[in-house]
């Protein structure tokens, strides 16, 4: 208890509603974070797929071979 | 001149597993620094005492401007490298650092909308600093459309990389744009004459997510360079088949 009150003493907020109302730039706080998620999670997603068809592709014409790249 | 184990490290041989060896390894680590970071910076930072609580965007605008400029320059370097020494690696990495920049570029031209819609009064102005961060992302555009534009790989690479070279004016433009021409973008605020112009305990969720976004980048480029490499040798394969 004593320890979890001494971390929320130092945030800047006290309820959760007033976090997220952000004084009065919620909607601008919340927007640019959701896009800078968003955008993660667009590179992010086409990056790690486009490796795993690329290396399904290579394994089925026989270039990659597994006991040389891994370990 | 150069050692041979400059050439070792230079060759696909012995990048393809040390690349994905790391970039797991820096994956994590950005994700952690950038979760520390920006509980830090929404949570634990005071609010700004003049734009209150608008001025928690800076914990991604700031970093995304600098590494949208940051990686430009390495994408140019990569470029020069290319057309100098014609080292096919170095082509490899300034393609597979073309979409983060281009993405790094559309994060600070939409959050610094987003942060001067309080603070400007206006989203978007003909200012210098501001226009010549659309046309890096210009640039940047430009350079994808190019690579895949040309089905013959070298004259895709000769291109892209002559555009690159093009585009490096923008990056002092960009930087110095604050400093010489009358701009509504304030100056840098952690380069400032006399140390950052910034408290503590504001600037430290900010050095953590702009050394997670370095981090992150080393881990994306990495991983796309591993992809690129990949088609090329599909590509290869199967034109020896026809």
């Amino acid at each position: 208890m004593s320890f979890w009150s001494s971390i929320t003493e130092k945030m800047a907020f006290n309820s959760l509603s007033e976090f997220l109302a952000m004084g009065k730039h919620g909607i601008h706080v919340w927007m640019s974070y959701g896009f800078f998620v968003l955008c993660l999670v667009i590179l992010l997603v086409s990056l790690f797929r486009e490796t795993t068809s690329l290396e399904k592709e290579l394994k089925r014409e026989g270039l990659l071979d597994d006991t040389k790249t891994e370990k | 001149m150069i050692p041979k184990s400059f050439y070792k490290i230079l060759s696909y041989k012995f990048y393809i597993p040390f690349s994905k060896k790391t970039t797991p390894w820096l994956f994590t680590i950005s994700a952690i620094l950038l979760l520390i970071g920006v509980v830090w910076g929404l949570l634990f930072s005071p609010p700004d005492y003049q734009q209150g609580n608008s001025f928690r965007i800076i914990y991604i605008h700031v970093p995304a401007a600098i590494f949208s400029t940051l990686v430009y320059l390495f994408l140019a370097l990569m470029s020069a490298i290319y057309l100098i020494w014609r080292i096919k690696l170095a082509a490899m990495l300034a393609r597979a650092t073309a979409v983060l920049g281009a993405f790094y570029t559309l994060i600070t031209l939409v959050t610094g909308a987003i942060w001067g819609q309080p603070t400007w009064g206006t989203w978007w102005t003909w200012d210098i600093r501001l226009t010549s961060q659309l046309i890096l992302f210009f640039f940047y555009l430009g350079y994808i459309a190019l690579d895949q534009a040309f089905e013959d790989r070298e004259t895709a690479d000769q291109m892209t990389s002559i555009i690159s070279l093009i585009g490096l004016i923008m990056v002092p433009i960009i930087k110095f744009s604050v400093y010489y021409f009358e701009s509504i973008h304030q100056t840098s605020t952690i380069f400032a004459s006399g140390g950052p112009a910034i408290p503590p305990s504001m600037f430290y969720p900010l050095l953590l997510t702009i050394f997670a976004t370095f981090v992150f980048s080393f881990a994306y480029v990495g991983k796309k360079s591993l992809n690129l490499i990949y088609r090329e040798q599909l590509q290869r394969h199967y034109m020896r088949q026809q």
